[in-house]
């Protein structure tokens, strides 16, 4: 009886918990959704996905919604791993959280220096948005990524244009690290390209999808422009051109910004003319003539007459004409303007390079060169730093022949001009002594960018001749000067201005000895990248009289 | 039985170590081109870290001047100095050319085909806070030894070399 009477308290006590526990379990798969509500909030592990930033990131899929975060699980479910109304990356499983973390600052610039759980940020669930340890909104996008001179990485805030150093979160300056400085900019004006000075590299370009400044040859964030992001239009003048419908009006651009209306004097001043939302076309019909036939371009009121007779106003913000309530739609143009004063950020005219990795400008005074190595590339026997052959090609190329030849460099200068005159008597070929100058961008080009005279020397031994060539007319690309050294004198052949191609003959006197040669050569005129260079496709020599005391 | 043992066992490890030689000899080795190490000896100067940040090729001009201080020193005692320590064959190179090339030799530079930087680093001197940027940079030089010979003229000995620079600048 006692037996019985315990067993059944002990039911009566199972049924009881079960029933208590039921409805808890009911709510609890009621969360386990496989369908979301249209306001649950989802962060995707875009691991590996192009532009994520981040690949081989285990983790699930996270989502919000009943105020509680879920993870995709793979039955199909999403199951309920923290409650509340935001996520503290610290205090939640990792297991959960780790792609997520990539994922909040995927595409900001502290994507690089950790997680927000290394900020100890808390990721609020119906908004998106990060929230400090101390309760106040931090969105990561508001931040540029720089370098400075010190070689270490700070963020701009672009808004409270404040300075961040990366290793003290939160700590910031107003004062900006080198080589980034301040330069003021009126309203009204619109900053030039040559700001922070005249040289090309120092030039900026604004990009329009970042709203920032950027330098042309470092894509290096040059200046920030927080007040632009709205508000500003353009139309233009196209008076005189082709399809505008309107010629002979010299009114100037006109351009919007937050309830001001300029005429653009030019591309970097901007003056004043209207205050308020909507243009009047009549108040200011001396400077809007040509803007009221240009926004009834493309109108159904285009044949009509012009925006200011049919007492239409311009609405600034929205581009649009308005008449009897009834909108017509025209394409503006946007354009950078400033309203109001304006403080870049950029980096310094004489620091414009982050290359310095101190914190002045480093300006080398000396340079030291030395040779670490020699790799032989062609005529390898002739490695003038290889003491094992060096030797051995030295002797071999003092060793006597049996007769003179030309010894041109095949690599350089080739022979082949046609067989000596009649009239050379000896006809002993002659070596060439002197070819090429110095360090010529092409190996047998001459004569770049200069009109000095090349002068070409032909020997055998002492008995050397001289004939100049020289370029008389850059812009002329098939032709060059010859011209006879001093000392020589011409006997036969045509100097002067020469077309490429042609082969070219002479024979000439050494007035010091009487000793006759005869030359001959052919050029081609070549454009070394933007230079002109006469370029010797044949050059050979003979000695025709020996001469006599000088 | 025992030596028959222990000479079927050389037999053996003859046998393979022969296959392995054989084998050696069938191949080729090719050294792939790198940066040699560069030549800092002063104790005081310490290296900062490699400059890839703001890396910045140097510039040709300055490479070419390079080279031809280079050439100039050739056959001269000025070349040693522009050696590092551990050139290969230093010693015997300059000695060879002492010896065996004729005074008036000289390495007239025919073209510098094409340079690039491979290596930049930061060095500093502890002792004067001076700083220097290291570079090591690789040039094609087209260039030919010239003498005059009393029985062949002028002689003309082309050659085509990739030169590895090193280039201190010091502020």
């Amino acid at each position: 009886m006692k037996r019985q009477c315990r067993l059944k308290i002990l039911v009566t006590l199972i049924i009881t918990i079960l029933s208590i526990l039921q409805p808890l379990w009911a709510a609890d798969s009621d969360q386990h959704l496989s369908l979301l509500p249209a306001d649950a909030q989802i962060w995707q592990n875009r691991s590996g996905i192009e532009g994520s930033g981040y690949s081989e990131m285990p983790g699930p899929d996270i989502a919000f919604y009943n105020n509680a975060w879920s993870y995709w699980d793979d039955s199909g479910r999403w199951i309920v791993f923290h409650q509340g109304a935001t996520l503290n990356f610290n205090e939640v499983d990792s297991q959960y959280t780790e792609a997520l973390q990539y994922e909040v600052f995927s595409g900001t610039p502290f994507f690089r220096d950790g997680t927000p759980g290394q900020y100890n940020l808390i990721l609020d669930g119906a908004t998106r948005e990060l929230i400090t340890e101390e309760g106040s909104q931090f969105n990561p996008h508001n931040f540029e990524s720089l370098i400075a001179a010190d070689n270490k990485h700070y963020y701009y805030h672009i808004k409270n244009r404040t300075w961040w150093h990366s290793y003290h979160y939160g700590v910031n300056s107003a004062q900006p690290p080198a080589p980034y400085k301040p330069n003021f900019l009126n309203a009204g004006t619109v900053p030039a390209p040559s700001l922070f000075g005249s040289s090309p590299q120092n030039q900026l370009i604004f990009d329009i999808e970042t709203l920032r400044y950027r330098h042309i040859s470092s894509n290096v964030v040059a200046a920030f422009h927080p007040d632009i992001s709205t508000g500003y239009r353009r139309w233009n003048n196209r008076s005189g051109e082709q399809g505008s419908g309107y010629s002979d009006y010299p009114q100037p651009d006109i351009a919007y910004v937050d309830g001001e209306w300029y005429q653009i004097e030019d591309e970097t001043h901007y003056a004043p003319f209207f205050q308020g939302r909507y243009l009047d076309f009549a108040t200011e019909s001396n400077i809007t003539e040509a803007l009221a036939l240009e926004v009834m371009r493309g109108t159904e009121f285009e044949n009509e007459g012009t925006a200011d007779s049919l007492g239409l106003k311009l609405d600034g913000v929205t581009g649009q004409l308005l008449y009897n309530s009834e909108d017509t739609d025209i394409n503006p143009e946007p354009v950078i303007i400033l309203k109001k004063p304006l403080v870049l950020f950029g980096l310094s005219k004489t620091g414009n390079s982050v290359r310095s990795s101190a914190k002045k400008q480093f300006s080398a005074k000396t340079v030291e060169f030395k040779l670490l190595r020699v790799v032989p590339l062609r005529n390898r026997l002739n490695d003038p730093f290889n003491e094992r052959t060096l030797a051995s090609v030295i002797k071999n190329a003092q060793r006597p022949r049996g007769s003179t030849s030309n010894t041109f460099n095949p690599s350089i200068l080739s022979s082949g001009g046609p067989a000596s005159p009649l009239n050379c008597a000896l006809n002993i070929n002659l070596n060439v002594l002197t070819g090429l100058p110095d360090a010529r961008p092409l190996g047998n080009t001459i004569n770049i960018n200069t009109s000095a005279p090349f002068n070409v020397q032909l020997g055998l031994g002492a008995f050397n001749s001289a004939l100049n060539i020289a370029i008389i007319n850059q812009l002329n690309q098939s032709q060059a000067n010859i011209t006879l050294g001093a000392g020589f004198t011409l006997i036969s052949g045509s100097l002067g201005l020469k077309t490429e191609g042609s082969s070219l003959t002479y024979a000439v006197r050494r007035n010091a000895d009487s000793a006759e040669f005869n030359l001959n050569f052919s050029f081609q005129v070549e454009r070394v990248f933007d230079d002109n260079g006469i370029s010797i496709q044949s050059l050979s020599g003979q000695l025709c009289q020996q001469g006599g005391p000088a | 039985m025992n030596k028959l043992t222990l000479l079927s066992i050389l037999l053996i490890v003859l046998a393979f170590s022969t296959q392995q030689l054989a084998a050696r000899n069938f191949r080729s080795m090719i050294k792939i081109p790198v940066a040699p190490k560069s030549d800092i000896v002063d104790p005081n100067i310490q290296v900062l870290k490699n400059n890839t940040q703001g890396f910045k090729p140097v510039d040709r001009q300055l490479v070419e001047k390079g080279i031809k201080e280079i050439l100039a020193s050739w056959n001269t005692n000025e070349l040693s100095n522009y050696l590092v320590d551990n050139f290969q064959d230093k010693r015997l190179l300059l000695t060879s050319i002492n010896r065996a090339v004729p005074r008036e030799t000289k390495l007239r530079l025919l073209a510098v085909q094409g340079s690039s930087t491979l290596e930049q680093s930061w060095l500093v001197n502890k002792k004067t806070s001076q700083r220097q940027l290291k570079n090591i940079v690789i040039a094609t030089v087209e260039l030919q030894i010239e003498f005059n010979d009393p029985f062949n003229g002028m002689v003309l000995l082309p050659h085509t070399s990739q030169f590895y620079l090193q280039i201190i600048e010091s502020e």
